[in-house]
């Protein structure tokens, strides 16, 4: 009887779990059907369908899609936002909104010949009014930008000619111009939107107003950016009609989205590259790029401002195995200089080799045979920050030093690096995990503006109080130099000092940039900047 | 009863002060603050102290604490909420963009969780010490300890990955909808089965329940209709708290599903120390934690006519 009833209860839950499971069943023969007959539909045209949106599954939305003021990456401004120059994707540079542009006898005026007809997304005629309103943005010091370090330094002022006339003019002749000109920054934008929305340009869909291959048409920040083609491009129709960027910031969820076909292209974790290369349905794009990783000294640290002490630390590392272990398995290789190989004027200097008599050696001399302690800082979200400086810690011990792991999050690593007045101030650790980009992709950029000592003699650009008296002269010099091979023997100088004689910082890796597509799209083009090229961004249905 | 509801709706005032005050020191003793990240470091170079000062002197940040404080809670208790220095756009806007997604979550993980949980802890009283009820509590207890972003991750690569039967990105149909609601539910088929459980063996062992039986009522009416109704109040504290909790936003399978709800909102709120923005956040969750148990403080009265309120 007991037994009977008991049957009956578990029945009942079997029953209902039985309809709920059933509902699951119908609800799928349901959604299958208008997939069949998607495909169903398409015998009728000839060549392969392309889809009208194509879908990128991000990391990370941007904080600005202003130039001047973005700090996140170079992926998605330019689907918005043209420039004078342009770095294209096989390393040269290309007029872009300059249709040519020449350079006065002294070598200070540079003035660029406009492009006629070029449209804003809101229908607006582009003219010198644009290029002007922007640069005195750029430039201007009383308010200034994000960026304007870079540019202001050396364009003193732009120059109005005519309405597709303007000159861009220095104090000196800069060696490293057009490259700089490719920089987000100079990104051109509308002078009625810069005088309308003034510093909260670029921080909703509205405020955005370009000149590039698309338009911001939806932007839900942190969710959902929607880029709708603009068909009076001046440079063609772009084939795909909508870029959607959806957020996704949890990595096995971009690569289930793109396994399963609801994003097209995405990024995923390195360490699941080797996996997704097995994948028929997937293709891993490792493309170059003008970044490195590595650890930096903080030079004003009581015991790391001594030179020696730094080397000993540079060369107790086997960078070797942390490359053979850590990054090999996307391609990456060994940084063999402060900058990243496709850096105009990099010098190939090796890969620096674990010399454990020589890191003790130095240690002696600097009075400390039994080894010290520092700390390192570590901001994880760094491919693979942690399991390097593990490394790192490992081989320090064998000669003695003692280091140990800190790691922070993106604020505490930004509010390490911004609060302080003077150097060492809130900076307790000795070295810190960073990554290094020269945007232009010219020494000038990867390493003046880095490493040279500030005026204030609290070098808020290298975070790390690099500061050396040669170093500042050679990077100077090579700025100003017009002659190629010179300000290459200037770099070679300055590099050689960086990365051996004074190091500033332990670089392991040179970056590459890894996407994982779906293999049914085609055309997908990068140039080293990261920035999409969509001219054959296609993909199949 | 309306004037218990109004007390306990006055509560709301001290409490919220008190929530108001921990929340506003808490972010600021945190390392890092919003403007430096949002102007400060990157790989090419960061950005003058002069304009990350201009930017603090903008959005108020070094204004003495007393007057932040100040200035947001009274915007706060005349309704504006402030801006949020990541998104630009007003916390309020946020807040009702995204309680939708978090709304349908709770409702539809609490429910399921609800019905699951309390059918489990009904055939479990019933087969007390028996194989059913063994049976019963080790799914429960694995459904308590299994971590939530672990089986969300099981039932996305089984089904949106190897099934190919379900979406994975996003909140956009009732699909979407069915993996990051039983994930949620079955967090709370755990807890709602072991309450149902022990409030339902507490019942049973009671005299009128003999006194039922004895008349010979089956032991069906008798589980449903005596023992259940009477067993009712804890289970249905138990529902109240996950209710409440699941409306703070459930972080991770928002997170794992890329569904903006509250919970992913508050946690870039956090990394991004958009001060504003999590602060708000918190008031409001705390206020409508403390809503939701005071409705079920009400339900309370509606099951069981003992309950009066003075």
């Amino acid at each position: 009887m007991k037994v009977k009833k008991i049957l009956a209860l578990v029945l009942c839950a079997a029953m209902c779990l039985a309809a709920l499971a059933g509902c699951g069943g119908s609800n799928d023969d349901n959604s299958s059907t208008p997939a069949g007959g998607d495909g169903g539909s398409q015998p009728g045209s000839t060549g392969t369908a392309y889809k009208d949106t194509i879908r990128i599954a991000a990391a990370s939305d941007q904080n600005y899609m202003d130039g001047q003021m973005n700090n996140t990456n170079d992926v998605y401004l330019r689907a918005c936002y043209s420039q004078l120059v342009r770095r294209m994707p096989d390393g040269s540079l290309a007029g872009d909104l300059a249709e040519r542009w020449e350079t006065s006898e002294d070598g200070c005026t540079w003035t660029f010949h406009l492009r006629k007809g070029v449209k804003f997304h809101n229908g607006k005629e582009f003219t010198s009014a644009d290029v002007k309103a922007s640069y005195d943005r750029l430039l201007n010091t009383e308010n200034p930008v994000r960026y304007s370090q870079l540019v202001a330094g050396y364009i003193k002022e732009c120059k109005v000619v005519d309405d597709y006339t303007v000159e861009l003019i220095t104090a000196t002749p800069i060696a490293p111009f057009l490259a700089n000109l490719t920089h987000r920054s100079n990104l051109i934008l509308d002078a009625d939107f810069i005088a309308q929305y003034g510093s909260d340009l670029g921080l909703t869909a509205e405020s955005v107003n370009g000149t590039g291959p698309y338009k911001l048409a939806t932007w839900n920040k942190d969710e959902l950016m929607v880029f709708e083609r603009f068909d009076d491009y001046y440079d063609g129709v772009m084939p795909t009609k909508t870029i959607e960027i959806n957020i996704v910031t949890d990595a096995n969820a971009r690569q289930v989205a793109l396994e399963t076909g609801e994003v097209d292209v995405t990024t995923v974790a390195t360490s699941e590259v080797p996996n997704l290369r097995e994948n028929p349905d997937v293709q891993i794009l490792a493309v170059e790029s003008i970044g490195s990783h590595g650890l930096q000294f903080n030079c004003a640290h009581p015991l790391l401002k001594d030179v020696r002490l730094r080397q000993a630390v540079s060369y107790a590392i086997d960078r070797k195995a942390i490359i053979d272990a850590l990054y090999s398995d996307i391609g990456e290789v060994g940084c063999t200089a402060p900058v990243n190989y496709n850096v105009w004027g990099y010098h190939n200097f090796g890969m620096i080799q674990q010399d454990q008599e020589k890191a003790k050696q130095l240690m002696a001399d600097a009075g400390y045979p039994d080894g010290f302690e520092f700390s390192i800082m570590v901001y994880t979200n760094y491919n693979k920050s942690l399991e390097t400086c593990e490394m790192i810690v490992s081989d320090l011990a064998k000669v003695g030093i003692t280091a140990t792991i800190e790691t922070v999050d993106n604020a505490t690593f930004n509010s390490a690096m911004g609060n302080r007045s003077q150097p060492g101030e809130n900076f307790p650790w000795g070295l810190f995990f960073m990554g290094y980009g020269a945007g232009t992709a010219d020494c000038d950029e990867g390493l003046r503006r880095i490493w040279t000592t500030s005026p204030d003699g609290n070098n808020n650009n290298n975070y790390g109080w690099y500061s050396n008296a040669t170093v500042d002269k050679l990077l100077a010099d090579a700025a100003v130099e017009m002659d190629e091979a010179k300000r290459l023997d200037l770099y070679k100088q300055a590099q050689q000092i960086l990365y051996i004689d004074d190091p500033a910082a332990i670089w392991t890796n040179d970056r590459l940039t890894v996407w994982a597509l779906s293999s049914k799209v085609e055309g997908f083009v990068t140039n080293v900047n990261n920035s999409i090229f969509f001219y054959d961004l296609k993909c199949a249905e | 009863m309306l004037g218990y509801v109004i007390k306990r709706l006055l509560q709301l005032i001290p409490t919220l002060l008190l929530v108001s005050i921990i929340v506003f020191l808490m972010v600021r003793i945190i390392p890092g603050d919003p403007i430096t990240l949002l102007y400060g470091v990157s790989e090419s170079g960061g950005t003058s102290e002069e304009y990350i000062d201009a930017m603090r002197d903008k959005y108020g940040l070094n204004d003495p604490l007393i007057v932040q404080y100040f200035r947001w809670i009274g915007g706060f208790f005349r309704g504006d909420m402030g801006t949020s220095l990541l998104t630009h756009k007003t916390i309020a806007k946020e807040l009702t963009n995204r309680y939708q997604y978090t709304i349908i979550l709770a409702l539809g993980g609490t429910v399921v969780g609800s019905i699951v949980g309390v059918i489990f802890g009904i055939i479990a009283a019933a087969c007390h010490n028996k194989l059913g009820d063994n049976v019963v509590m080790v799914i429960s207890m694995i459904a308590v300890s299994i971590p939530s972003f672990f089986f969300a991750m099981l039932l996305m690569l089984l089904f949106c990955l190897h099934l190919k039967l379900l979406p994975s990105l996003g909140l956009k149909s009732w699909r979407h909808a069915i993996l990051p609601i039983a994930t949620l539910g079955l967090g709370a088929v755990g807890m709602i089965a072991r309450t149902t459980r022990s409030s339902m063996l507490d019942v049973i062992n009671q005299d009128y329940i003999r006194t039922a039986k004895a008349y010979g009522t089956s032991r069906f009416q008798i589980i449903t209709k005596y023992a259940f109704k009477n067993a009712l109040i804890p289970v249905l504290t138990a529902i109240g708290l996950r209710f409440g909790s699941l409306l703070a936003g459930a972080a991770l399978v928002e997170t794992i599903f890329t569904i903006p709800g509250i919970g992913s909102f508050l946690v870039s709120s956090v990394n991004g120390r958009d001060y504003p923005a999590i602060q708000s956040t918190v008031l409001v969750l705390a206020a409508s934690f403390v809503i939701v148990n005071t409705l079920v403080d009400v339900v309370y009265a509606l099951v069981d006519p003992r309950v009066k309120f003075e």
